[in-house]
């Protein structure tokens, strides 16, 4: 008698019907119910490998890492950009003219004028991609400055305030030490002046 | 699960009109399994980590294409796969991929049971496609059909390299002799 595969039992998808008359194989088969087992004891092997968590989360779309730039926001069509497209405009009208003048012969002599034409053309369209690039650096960089002088502005009242408060402690600290001096002068004198007052009245009862 | 693919189905209507956040919940939803099937798949956790997010933007800008929202789990994994196997072909230009030793030693170090070690040294003894559709099968749970959709083969060459893996991994970790003294210790 041939078996039929037993491994369907497992990972099959078989119709009730289907899996009941191979459990009744299995049942009665001693080497189809090892092969089973064995089967079973694999994929629970397998199975108590536990799966990971992702080491960091899955940006989402709307995440501000997927904003899109500036540059990318000049172009609504989700190309290379305007700049880009307009760069391929001008390039391809240059070239047109090209082939117009040869084809033509109206400029024929002087394509060498029409290839340097070109070169312009991408020349200035590379000025103008860096004058917008510099000009963005620049207010950025404006702002950064004016940022930072900001925060220094506000440190540096804050410091020349401590500075003013230390300074009006210490001139009144001055002013009670010269205080305490001129009592402590006055103490002096005037015992100096009780002695010399007691002197002769002790040298005269003698 | 039925529950889960009308949401699935829901969520993937509602991005397909723009609303990002209900493609957000898709990854959520998703991305631990995503993530998974690439490590096994890879052996490094960067490049499944790396790969899993590309996977989720190009399966983002090409959700308009997904005609039947009931296969969005074999069409996500097809660009997992997809792009799973541009890696390699970009590291490994060889046209089968193996296990190196490395991947097995951070395997190891991931799961330091007696059980994980076994299962590791098991699987290292397959080849790419066997092991992947065993990641299909016994990890992922997919049906032959969604397989054969994921890797763009017939459900016969599907079956046949599960069936050729499991032999293998048979071996390894279900003995025949460790099989029959489980049985006998059932019956006493």
């Amino acid at each position: 008698m041939t078996c039929p595969d037993v491994r369907a039992l497992l990972f099959d998808n078989l119709p009730e019907p289907e899996k009941e008359r191979l459990r009744a194989h299995v049942s009665g088969c001693e080497a189809c119910r090892v092969e089973t087992e064995r089967l079973k004891a694999t994929t629970q092997a397998l199975r108590s490998v536990p799966d990971e968590e992702p080491p960091v989360r899955i940006r989402f779309v709307s995440d501000r890492v997927f904003e899109p730039s500036w540059w990318q926001r000049l172009n609504p069509f989700g190309g290379p950009g305007l700049l880009a497209h307009a760069a391929l405009a001008i390039s391809t009208l240059a070239a047109a003219a090209i082939i117009i003048s040869t084809q033509w012969g109206g400029f024929a002599a002087r394509p060498a004028a029409n290839v340097r034409a070109v070169q312009v053309d991408q020349a200035a369209f590379d000025q103008k991609v860096q004058q917008s690039v510099d000009a963005r650096l620049n207010v950025a960089v404006a702002q950064a400055v004016r940022e930072a002088e900001a925060r220094q502005d506000v440190k540096f009242r804050g410091m020349l305030a401590e500075y003013h408060k230390q300074q009006q402690q210490d001139e009144e600290k001055l002013v009670h030490q010269v205080e305490a001096a001129w009592r402590y002068e006055d103490q002096l004198k005037t015992r100096a002046l009780y002695a010399a007052l007691e002197k002769p009245a002790n040298g005269a009862g003698q | 699960m039925i529950f889960r693919e009308v949401e699935d189905r829901d969520l993937i209507k509602r991005a397909k009109k723009g609303e990002v956040d209900a493609f957000n919940a898709l990854v959520s939803r998703w991305e631990k399994r995503v993530f998974n099937y690439l490590y096994k798949l890879l052996n490094r956790r960067e490049d499944a980590q790396d790969v899993a997010q590309e996977v989720f933007l190009k399966a983002y800008q090409n959700l308009r294409k997904l005609e039947d929202a009931g296969k969005f789990t074999s069409w996500l994994f097809r660009i997992a796969h997809n792009e799973a196997y541009s890696l390699l072909r970009r590291s490994r230009p060889e046209d089968e991929f193996v296990m190196d030793p490395a991947s097995g030693d951070t395997l190891r170090r991931l799961y330091p049971s007696e059980t994980a070690l076994a299962v590791a040294s098991a699987m290292e003894r397959l080849t790419g496609e066997q092991r992947e559709v065993v990641v299909l099968k016994v990890y992922q749970g997919f049906k032959f059909e969604e397989i054969a959709e994921v890797l763009d083969q017939p459900v016969s060459t599907v079956k046949s390299r599960l069936y050729t893996a499991l032999d293998v991994l048979k071996d390894v970790l279900a003995p025949i002799e460790r099989v029959a003294e489980r049985r006998s210790g059932d019956r006493s």
